[in-house]
């Protein structure tokens, strides 16, 4: 997939009603916090209303994400179009960092006015001050939130270094910026998982301690304690079941990634299972031409004369070691990918092949496109093409004389003659290669005589 | 020691869901990543 269309900073649906929501809450928390402070009996009301206000914010950042993932799901679906897909994924990157860390603040605002307000109540009630030490185990969740920022920081990064790039660079750098992001938010997970426990621990210690110095005094048990547990338990088991479907499509590993070349996918090559590997090499593409019986002949995405290619493959030759600064002209390794489609004419393969031959470039590797299904629990089916190889040696009759008359020119392999016959196309090659390749055998593909 | 009980209770159910929130959070954040994932895996 093209990830071009896919980066837009800071966007995210609805995300001027979550800000402008958010910004009404939070002063509203901000109201509720100083009217505490300077009320003598500070209204629960009050309270009551900004907690509610609280709830209908995490509703829309809930909403806004919704929103970014559907737009993902319809482009797997291909209700939209399939590049949209990366368009929702960063429209959730720029979300998820505002819609948890400003429904946090909300959150810890709000708990800040609790805390205040049930203080000045019964202090106007009976004299002394109280701390319900319990809300400090929401602080537990702050490792978390930062965490989502720093992942979602890391992996946005990687987006935006691949605009511009070419496809295979651009995934290498978006698959790196994942296995870096991802540590962050498991590490964040499990300090605020401890963190929790810790405060918890610390809390009931308080709670304790406390209890020990007031054991006198005849406190009966308010209800609302009773039925905030009681409410607590059913949201964490609403929030345990609601978390299960995206647990099982988090921890199921995917496949390993293969970031194949696109050129080597798109050249209506044979479906067959090579074995060999690809590697990064110029690309030759044959494939037939409808309109005069013919073929084209493409290096590298360019159209050439047929007759121009054992040239151009020597130009590239020659500027193997500015191509590759890391090695020395003797590290040319003769290595050029074909992809040729299934039903391209026999005297077309064999001009390309004696082209490369004559290029010295004697090792090219037949791609294959293979197709997959893989199903996933929770997103669904994904298609997935993905390019596998056959490697061979290419000899002609100078190769067997220098070889002294060696029918494989002294290179260990199952020699395969080409059938001079201009009625075969390529899938019959094709499937005798890869047959041969996958039972193990080195394959020489001889190029003498064929015209 | 039944108000310390209720306390206690309070302590132990307010845990509970913060730790339930931050499995949800966590589960909920990186499903974004599986989503990218799908999106490199796909063709068409």
């Amino acid at each position: 997939m093209s990830i071009e269309p896919a980066v837009h900073p800071g966007g995210f649906p609805y995300a001027r009603l979550f800000i402008v929501s958010a910004d009404a809450v939070v002063i509203l928390e901000i109201v509720v916090l100083v009217l505490a402070f300077r009320r003598l009996v500070p209204s629960l009301r009050l309270l009551r209303a900004a907690g509610a206000a609280v709830l209908v914010l995490l509703g829309i950042g809930a909403g806004a994400i919704h929103a970014a993932r559907n737009i993902v799901v319809d482009a797997f679906h291909l209700y939209r179009a399939p590049w949209d897909a990366g368009y929702g994924v960063v429209a959730q990157l720029n979300g998820l960092p505002v819609v948890t860390g400003l429904c946090a603040l909300a959150v810890v605002l709000w708990l800040a006015g609790l805390l205040v307000t049930l203080d000045a109540r019964r202090r106007a009630r009976d004299g002394k001050r109280t701390f319900p030490v319990v809300a400090l185990i929401a602080l537990g969740l702050l490792p978390l939130i930062a965490g989502i920022r720093s992942w979602s920081a890391i992996t946005s990064d990687a987006f935006r270094a691949t605009i511009g790039m070419p496809r295979v660079a651009g995934d290498q750098m978006l698959l790196q910026g994942m296995e870096s992001s991802r540590p962050r938010l498991e590490s964040a997970y499990h300090v605020s998982t401890w963190a929790i426990v810790a405060l918890a621990a610390v809390a009931s210690a308080l709670i304790v301690l406390r209890w020990r110095r007031q054991r006198d005094a005849a406190e009966r048990v308010p209800r609302a304690s009773i039925l905030v547990s009681a409410g607590a338990l059913v949201a964490a088991a609403i929030l345990f079941v609601a978390a299960r479907p995206m647990r099982i499509e988090n921890v199921t590993p995917w496949p390993a990634t293969r970031i194949d070349d696109p050129a080597w996918l798109d050249g209506m090559t044979p479906d067959l299972p090579g074995p060999d590997a690809l590697e990064p090499a110029p690309v030759v593409n044959l494939r037939e031409s409808r309109a005069d019986h013919r073929f084209e002949v493409r290096l590298d995405d360019r159209l050439l004369a047929p007759d121009a290619l054992v040239d151009e493959l020597w130009k590239l030759r020659n500027e193997f070691v500015r191509r590759h600064p890391d090695r020395s002209t003797g590290d040319f390794d003769g290595v050029v990918v074909a992809t040729v489609s299934a039903g391209a004419p026999h005297h077309g393969v064999v001009s390309i092949l004696r082209a490369m031959h004559d290029a010295g470039y004697v090792h090219p590797i037949f791609a294959f496109k293979q197709h997959e299904t893989y199903a996933r629990p929770r997103l669904g089916a994904f298609h997935h093409a993905y390019a596998t190889g056959a490697r061979v040696t290419l000899i002609d009759a100078s190769d067997k004389l220098y070889a002294d008359g060696d029918p494989t020119a002294g290179i260990a392999g199952t020699p395969v003659a080409l059938a001079d016959d201009t009625r075969n196309t390529f899938d019959v090659l094709a499937g005798k290669i890869v047959e041969l390749r996958r039972s193990g055998r080195p394959v020489v593909l001889d190029i003498d005589h064929l015209r | 020691m039944r108000q310390i009980s209720h306390k206690l209770l309070l302590v132990g159910a307010l845990a509970t869901l913060a730790l339930a929130l931050n499995h949800f959070l966590f589960h909920w954040a990186l499903f974004t990543d599986a989503m990218l994932h799908g999106w490199m895996f796909n063709v068409y």
